[in-house]
């Protein structure tokens, strides 16, 4: 049996940037993943939980200690032919798109923010996701899970891409911040190189919120809206895979658009989003001013709020959420698809 | 437990728009679904596995609750019914207690559906609702065969798919959030917590809550914007590789059916390779398959199939080795498959593009046979339905298993799978539901007994038989006609250790245990 604190170190923020500032949660290094289920087993709920890639600057819980699992986990593995790869859960986005990228595949256009983020405390991160995909989220692209659940027993979802078998209990613990037990591994969708919107973006201004929703309604398989550092200037990105995109050009053009080569994508990893949709969102925007954001999905346009941008004070962030939600709003775990 | 005063007890709390009753017409009415063996054993004159205490039609929300509360008082199970189409026996009240009918559940919300969004009652019969949609300029895109007899809740109680499954999704990627009795009579909101609970919901068969209604994601009706292109493929192996790449280079087809030989000779393929289906465009005025001399004349065609039935079964049945080489033979009918695509967007403008560039696609790989092949499909996509009733009134049995894997096991699965029933039973498949990582194989299967008892051991050996195979190639067991009783024995391969977290939801949302009680993880394997 692994000795619990023996086989702790200290862990220091020069080491890991977890942002909990008060008190130093320790490292464990179980030995096995059997010695890492006694402890489970030992540790009240919460008190132990899996190191991630220490990006989320969301956390709320602070854990006693925190388990590593990388040299426990079984490498990547790819499955070219059917597009997925299967990666351990502490592997950072960048690690795996690397191994992506030599088998002419692509998980995600990434945030910058997310390269260092791990794949299991993305899908863990609670509550809410990340767009990474032409609005698809991490959730969306993973297609299957192993997990351990508290008692030590091993959880495992098929990867095939869709099934009917009964509920979905990654329910369990995707979003659950480790809370419930680690994700080990996910298997997670990926796309064809060469197949993907190439980096062309748009910035619009937004002066004209529901041509871009008539757009979105029209198109919304061609283009995706990215963040953007005002609620004043909307950038667009286009799918060069899908053949509407010509029309799709023809109309922006019409509207304005101008075209740029360069592909910015400034979203913190610290934002909230928040979702409304179409017929509300027109007035909500031209009444706020503090969104930092702006996202949509195929019948949402989703805002971002981003709790540690400096000129907004916590207390300002937190009316503002409140009134988005009184505003008709709706929190959601996961941006919709 | 006095039925008459439970009885009693409901109609007096229920509303106006509600009905209770426990006829024995009406109990024996809701003791099944459309599990296939069911009919069998009804063929066989036994006798239903058990008939609900009695049967409520839910005329409000407000009467689901009452009765699951009721249900609570009394300790009785709830089973959910919709319209009774599942052919996996998940609505069956196998433990009695109340069949709670959910067809008067029929809001429906449009005023969102510019956003995209409906919220409709589960109690919808999927064709009603999508003849309601379009009439407002809108489609939900949910089409499976039996859209003229399933309702919305039972889509989303099973994990529902659709023929154009590849363009909408599963009901699962169109449903937002749903709301549902829990086993505590409480009317909750997926989407009410810290966290989004929608996706435990859906495909919960019923066990972890009454689902009363949602919001569902619907698009801009297709009008006319609609093509289709047949093409003809040497094997399953390159029709396969061709849908994979489309799929996988961003196409996204509204309909791709890949039919193994047997399955492209039943559909006519074979006349469209050689150049016969150079017909009108209405498929009802292609000219009909002559009779052979030797058959008599005076039988209609509707008298004389059931009677070549019942001979092939009583020849047949004699022979144990015959669906084994009769599966050899029909391998040699057809040299090929047929590989069928469409399209189906709001206008013909984006078809247009949509369409040439998947047909240029394909065109490049495989023989054009141009739109007959798939306008034929279009016009009787939902015949399959119809088809299984003669075969069983011949005295075969009869059924379709749909299992998914990734793209690079497909293949591999068709022949593990053919070959683990092919001498039990004639075996045929198609391809479709396509995504970027896997698609789906649908397996149709039918064979004789020497006798009805015979027939059933066959029938459950074809099951375990390809279901066990499925399972060794780690593929998923159930695609989209859910678990019910017929799967259960095989959660246990498609979601390995989920039936402690399976049990914990339980716990939380049905402490009592009162919903569909006995179905998926409380099944013993």
């Amino acid at each position: 049996m692994t000795d619990r604190w023996q086989a702790t170190r200290s862990l220091t923020p020069a080491h890991r940037p977890w942002p909990i500032a008060a008190g130093q949660p320790t490292l464990f290094v179980p030995a096995s993943l059997e010695a890492l289920a006694i402890e489970l087993q030992r540790a009240p709920a919460a008190a132990l939980l899996p190191l991630g890639g220490g990006t989320d600057g969301l956390a709320t819980t602070q854990p006693d200690a925190l388990y590593q699992l990388d040299h426990l986990l079984q490498p990547a593995s790819v499955d070219e032919a059917s597009a997925t790869l299967d990666l351990p859960a502490s592997m950072t986005w960048g690690a795996a798109q690397a191994i992506a990228t030599a088998y002419g595949l692509t998980l995600t256009d990434l945030p910058d923010a997310f390269a260092d983020a791990t794949v299991g405390g993305t899908l863990a991160r609670a509550p809410w996701q990340p767009v990474l995909h032409h609005s698809a989220t991490a959730r969306a692209r993973c297609i299957g899970i192993s997990a351990m659940l508290l008692t030590g027993e091993r959880y495992h979802y098929k990867t095939a891409s869709r099934t009917a078998s009964g509920p979905d209990l990654r329910t369990h613990f995707l979003g659950r911040a480790g809370a419930t037990g680690p994700i080990l591994r996910a298997t997670i969708e990926a796309s064809r190189e060469g197949h993907l919107p190439h980096d062309l973006s748009l910035p619009l201004t937004a002066a004209s919120l529901q041509a871009v929703i008539g757009l979105q309604r029209r198109f919304g398989r061609a283009l995706r809206l990215l963040p953007t550092p005002a609620a004043a200037t909307i950038r667009l990105r286009l799918r060069s895979d899908r053949p509407e995109t010509a029309l799709l050009l023809d109309a922006l053009v019409a509207l304005g658009a101008q075209h740029t080569t360069q592909l910015t994508n400034e979203r913190p990893a610290a934002d909230r989003w928040l979702t409304l949709p179409f017929a509300e969102a027109s007035t909500l925007i031209e009444a706020t001013t503090e969104l930092f954001c702006l996202a949509l999905g195929p019948t949402h346009l989703t805002v971002a709020l981003r709790k540690s941008h400096p000129p907004i004070a916590l207390a300002n962030h937190e009316l503002i959420r409140e009134g988005l939600l009184g505003a008709g709003f709706t929190r959601h775990s996961e941006v919709s698809q | 437990m006095a039925v008459a005063a439970l009885v009693d007890e409901l109609r007096a709390s229920l509303s106006a728009e509600a009905t209770v009753t426990a006829s024995a017409t009406a109990k024996l009415v809701y003791s099944r679904d459309s599990w296939p063996r069911l009919s069998l054993q009804a063929r066989a004159g036994q006798r239903a596995i058990s008939p609900p205490d009695l049967v409520v039609h839910a005329g409000t929300v407000a009467d689901v609750v009452e009765v699951v509360r009721a249900a609570g008082r009394h300790s009785l199970p709830v089973v959910p019914f919709g319209a009774g189409s599942g052919v996996c026996g998940a609505a069956v009240p196998i433990k009695g207690g109340i069949s709670l009918d959910t067809k008067r559940l029929l809001d429906l919300d449009l005023s969102r559906a510019a956003d995209g969004l409906i919220c409709v009652g589960a109690g919808w019969i999927g064709q009603r609702l999508e003849h309601e949609l379009q009439r407002h300029g809108y489609t939900l895109g949910h089409f499976p065969s039996s859209i003229g007899c399933s309702t919305v809740g039972g889509y989303l109680a099973t994990r529902s798919a659709g023929q154009y499954s590849t363009r909408f999704g599963k009901i699962e990627d169109m449903v937002v959030s749903l709301r549902f009795v829990d086993g505590e009579g409480q009317l909750r909101h997926t989407t009410e917590g810290p966290l989004d609970t929608t996706q435990l919901l859906v495909g919960s068969e019923g066990m972890l809550g009454v689902i009363v209604d949602a919001w569902l994601r619907v698009e801009p009706a297709a009008t006319s914007g609609r093509l289709f292109r047949g093409y003809w493929c040497t094997s399953v192996s390159q029709g396969l590789e061709a849908m994979r790449r489309a799929i996988q280079a961003g196409h996204q087809p509204a309909v791709f059916r890949l039919y193994d030989p047997f399955d492209s000779f039943i559909s006519g393929a074979r006349k469209a390779e050689e150049g016969e289906l150079l017909l009108p465009t209405d498929p009802q005025q292609w000219p009909r398959k002559k009779a052979p001399s030797w058959l008599p004349a005076s039988l209609s065609p509707a008298e004389l199939k059931p009677r070549l039935m019942t001979a092939a079964n009583e020849l047949l049945s004699r022979r144990p080795s015959a669906t084994h080489w009769l599966n050899i033979l029909a391998s040699k009918a057809e040299t090929g498959c047929l590989l069928i695509a469409g399209v189906e967007e709001a206008s013909d403008e984006d078809a247009a593009l949509l369409g040439r560039a998947l047909f240029d696609d394909l065109g490049s790989r495989l023989q054009d046979l141009g739109p007959a092949p798939g306008e034929y499909w279009f016009a009787h996509r939902h015949d399959v339905s119809f088809k299984m009733a003669p075969i069983l009134a011949a005295g075969m049995f009869v059924d379709t298993m749909e299992v998914s894997a990734p793209w690079h096991r497909v293949a591999a699965l068709y022949d593990a799978v053919h070959a683990a029933v092919e001498n039990e039973a004639f075996v045929m498949a198609h391809f479709s539901h396509a995504y970027t990582s896997g698609c789906s194989i649908y397996f149709t299967f039918a064979g004789f007994g020497a006798d009805e008892s015979d027939c059933l051991a066959r029938y459950d050996r074809v099951w375990k038989a390809g279901l066990s195979a499925v399972a060794a190639f780690g593929a998923a067991t159930t695609h989209h006609h859910g678990v019910g009783l017929l799967k259960a024995a095989w959660l246990g391969s498609d979601q390995p250790g989920g039936a402690p977290l399976f049990a914990a939801a339980r716990r939380e949302i049905d402490p009592a245990g009162i919903l569909n009680p006995g179905k998926l993880w409380e099944v013993a394997p």
